[in-house]
């Protein structure tokens, strides 16, 4: 009887009139943000994608004009947005994307797409490969072979495929010497512009999904929120990531000047290495360009540096995770060696030696933070996937007739989703200071756009510390410090939120 | 039963042993690998423009740079296992073991086990206190103390500190690791003790700024760990017991906290050198980060290999000592 007053009075209070206006501003917001950033980065990335695709394989690029690199980018962007917008049609308005024919015949045309990028980029003999583990690894019909015999199939024509391929490479040059070099020397555009293609064909797929995925997380944000709302560190942390966000966004219109002088403008010795004053915050550099724009320019870069190479390590580290940790066995002593070796290198000097080898464009930069930044995601959401497989939901799929690849996805990366976002933020401030400390010793392309690092190694190189310039070495440092600041004071409680145990016993 | 468990760890160990020897190996290839895949050969760092085409190829032979790329493997192997990493480009054909292990390995073990031992120690002992006073004055204000010396960016804070402290109150020295002028010999200066005392002056820049960006990490560790501690039943037990309240605090709970700690630095260790080698940049502390730096800049191939090889393998090194200690502070875990 007395618990039936109280549950009455509970739900009472629960009545969704109720509701404070800021919860549901903030959980529709968090959407409309999250589906921006989505499709701004997929953007990105086929931009990119196509980029290299034209400089490394088409031959345009620094040989043609600019032109004909633009109307490249274009023409891919353009199918690009198209094969989203059918994507989304399925997605969103029919129903079940998935299971009906036509989002099958749009993934198998996406995956068509795939090993046509891969035959394009690496050539025929990897192409060939790809196609048959794709298509031809289990066809329906061999349905009634043995497996012995099946596996004779498989080793056969990859036998023969990569004895085509290892003859050419001998005979026309001297043995070990063609493979490496031939797949990784013709600079990064190769390894660089294979990255993006294989994010962005996964994207393609689950884009729509993901998107009435964050819709539907509607609720689980508004609990969050209720609690991180208490926290004033957390709250801290998201005004000043806000502000430094809104920032880079509308720098164009908050920078006085632009960050660097026009080309060709004649250099005006009184505006070299001023002192602030009422026309330059910050004073100016030693080319005479506005300090004070410059900051709010490199925030721009800094972010993308920072958000970029942790969404790019995540996905590996996720991916790699996943997979060894479900799968298990072979795959997976094989996939933690990597892990292990990966784990052993020393950073820093591989990060320089690797910007030295493959030159220093921005992407060059992501992929390098990347790739030596995604070994912690991997071992935890691996021993994460290791737990979540023994578990009785994972045994109710597999007798409901579940196959692996669906589990994985629809069942154990959604349970592994609050490690994955705690593992992103950390890794935006491990970006960011990497990119800082790279940029700072001169390792980036310091001649264009500025990162706040950058900022900081013009700085040092132009002593400004011994002529006691503090507004251009203090500043942009204060700002790499206040966003990783913010990323880490979010984190911190976000954790308290997520993390009960840390709320310590409740007697 | 004992026979049974010892056997069963020493297999344990054994696996760990192979384990640790293939990813050597691994590495050891891999070091060999990436620098021959560089683009532009990098005989053309060593040999530079104006020889004349007989002194080339005669160089060429020297260094074995003409040989099939197995060959120059097996002898890469060969070498290494000699302890010959070759000779330096730059340091005017000075052996690479020399060059790292002369004085700048010193330097550099010198800089980083002091900021670890420092850091370390005040990192456990404040996050145990925080975490045994949770959600009080003190806990928030360590806390937040010690994520700002998380976030901060190690390069800058060294600015920082060699502008004020170096630059403006002239307290530290701007650069290098002794005065300039003296010599390493300190029998010409006045003894070991001046000598001493002018290599602890010319390091307490470098050392705050490590031991600042290690700290935020170990602190941060310790007192999640502690946190949790205190939710596991033996502490209750303990509590139930009558014990006091330090007791539990350091003989249960810090005692169990250090186990992640353990594995959490030897699996940062490439990330601590990387520390190391932004402050010894920003400071002028020749050591193996400075040499880094520059040999990166001057295409010295030799050396940056040696160095590369010599920090991975501390870091594998690491990973297994962490592995066995932890086999030997864990009387839980057996194998």
């Amino acid at each position: 009887m007395n618990e039936n007053i109280i549950d009455g009075k509970d739900s009472i209070e629960m009545i969704p009139e109720k509701k404070p206006i800021h919860l549901r501003i903030v959980s529709i917001g968090a959407f409309i943000l999250l589906t921006l950033v989505l499709l701004v980065m997929m953007d990105m990335l086929i931009v990119s994608l196509a980029e290299n695709l034209a400089i490394s394989h088409a031959g345009i690029g620094e040989l043609a004009t600019e032109d004909s690199v633009a109307a490249y980018v274009l023409v891919i962007q353009a199918s690009a947005v198209l094969c989203l917008a059918i994507s989304i049609w399925f997605g969103l308005l029919g129903e079940k994307m998935y299971l009906h024919a036509p989002g099958r015949i749009l993934q198998k045309l996406l995956i068509i797409m795939a090993c046509i990028l891969v035959f394009v980029m690496l050539g025929i003999g990897i192409g060939t490969l790809l196609t048959f583990g794709i298509f031809f690894w289990n066809p329906k019909q061999f349905v009634d072979w043995k497996i012995r015999n099946l596996k004779i199939y498989r080793m056969c024509f990859v036998g023969i495929i990569i004895a085509i391929m290892l003859g050419e490479m001998v005979f026309r040059q001297p043995f070990l010497t063609l493979p490496l070099s031939s797949i990784l020397t013709p600079a990064g555009g190769w390894v660089v512009s294979l990255v993006p293609g294989f994010l962005v064909i996964p994207l393609y797929l689950f884009l729509p999904k993901v998107i009435r995925d964050i819709w539907n997380m509607r609720p689980s944000v508004e609990n969050f929120w209720r609690e991180f709302i208490y926290h004033p560190m957390g709250m801290l942390g998201l005004v000043i990531i806000g502000s430094i966000v809104i920032m880079a966004v509308f720098a164009p219109f908050i920078a006085p000047y632009y960050w660097s002088n026009p080309p060709g403008a004649p250099i005006n010795l009184d505006e070299l290495l001023q002192p602030p004053s009422a026309e330059h915050i910050l004073g100016t550099n030693h080319r005479g360009e506005d300090i004070f724009s410059r900051i709010i320019y490199g925030s721009q870069i800094s972010l993308l540096i920072g958000f970029v190479a942790s969404i790019v390590a995540v996905f590996l580290g996720t991916t790699v995770g996943l997979i060894a940790g479900y799968y298990g066995g072979i795959l997976d002593v094989i996939l933690m060696r990597i892990t292990d070796v990966f784990l052993c290198l020393p950073t820093l000097p591989l990060m320089l030696i690797f910007l030295v080898l493959f030159g220093q464009g921005l992407q060059n930069v992501i992929v390098v933070i990347a790739i030596l930044g995604w070994t912690g995601t991997a071992r935890m959401v691996r021993s994460e996937a290791l737990s979540l497989r023994e578990q009785p939901l994972t045994e109710a799929a597999h007798a409901l007739g579940a196959s692996d690849g669906y589990i994985l996805i629809h069942h154990i990366l959604p349970n592994t989703l609050p490690l994955i976002l705690a593992n992103m933020i950390l890794g935006v401030v491990t970006a960011i200071l990497s990119e800082a400390g790279i940029a700072f010793l001169g390792f980036v392309d310091i001649h264009g756009q500025p990162s706040w690092g950058i900022i900081l190694h013009w700085a040092w190189k132009n002593a400004a510390l011994l002529a006691n310039k503090w507004w251009w070495f203090i500043p942009p440092g204060l700002l790499i410090m206040l966003t990783t600041l913010g990323f880490v004071f979010i984190s911190h409680t976000a954790d308290k939120v997520v993390n009960p145990r840390l709320r310590g016993r409740r007697s | 039963m004992s026979t049974g468990r010892s056997t069963s760890t020493w297999r344990y160990i054994g696996q760990r042993v192979i384990q640790t020897v293939v990813i050597w190996f691994i590495i050891i290839t891999l070091n060999f690998i990436i620098f021959r895949i560089m683009p532009g050969d990098p005989r053309q760092a060593l040999l530079g423009e104006g020889l004349s085409p007989e002194l080339r190829v005669a160089v060429i032979e020297r260094f074995g740079l003409d040989k099939p790329m197995i060959e120059q493997y097996w002898l890469y192997l060969v070498n290494l296992f000699k302890g010959d990493l070759g000779y330096s480009f730059s340091h005017f054909g000075e052996p690479v073991i020399d060059t790292i292990f002369a004085f700048r390995f010193m330097n550099t073990f010198l800089l980083m086990g002091a900021a670890l031992i420092l850091s370390i120690f005040i990192g456990m002992a404040v996050g145990v206190f925080a975490a045994a006073n949770r959600d009080t004055m003190v806990d928030t204000g360590s806390t937040v103390t010690f994520l700002i010396a998380y976030a901060l960016p190690v390069f800058w804070i060294g600015i920082l500190i060699l502008y004020y402290m170096g630059f403006l109150w002239n307290m530290l020295p701007i650069a290098g690791t002794i005065t300039r002028g003296y010599s390493h010999d300190f029998s010409t200066i006045g003894g070991f003790f001046v000598y001493m005392f002018d290599y602890i002056h010319h390091m307490i820049g470098p050392l705050i700024v490590l031991t600042l960006s290690f700290i935020g990490g170990f602190y941060l560790i310790m007192r999640d760990t502690v946190l949790d501690v205190f939710t596991q039943d033996y502490i209750l037990a303990a509590r139930a017991k009558g014990l006091k309240e330090r007791t539990i605090l350091y003989g249960h709970a810090m005692r169990n906290a250090m186990l992640p700690m353990v594995s959490v630095i030897a699996v940062n260790m490439p990330y601590l050198i990387s520390g190391a080698m932004m402050t010894e940049y920003v400071f002028s502390w020749s050591g193996l980060g400075l040499l880094t730096y520059k040999s990166v800049l001057s295409v010295d191939y030799p050396v940056l290999q040696g160095v590369f090889l010599f920090l991975a393998s501390i870091a594998v090194l690491s990973n297994f000592a962490a592995d066995i200690l932890y086999l030997y502070l864990d009387p839980r875990i057996r194998y």
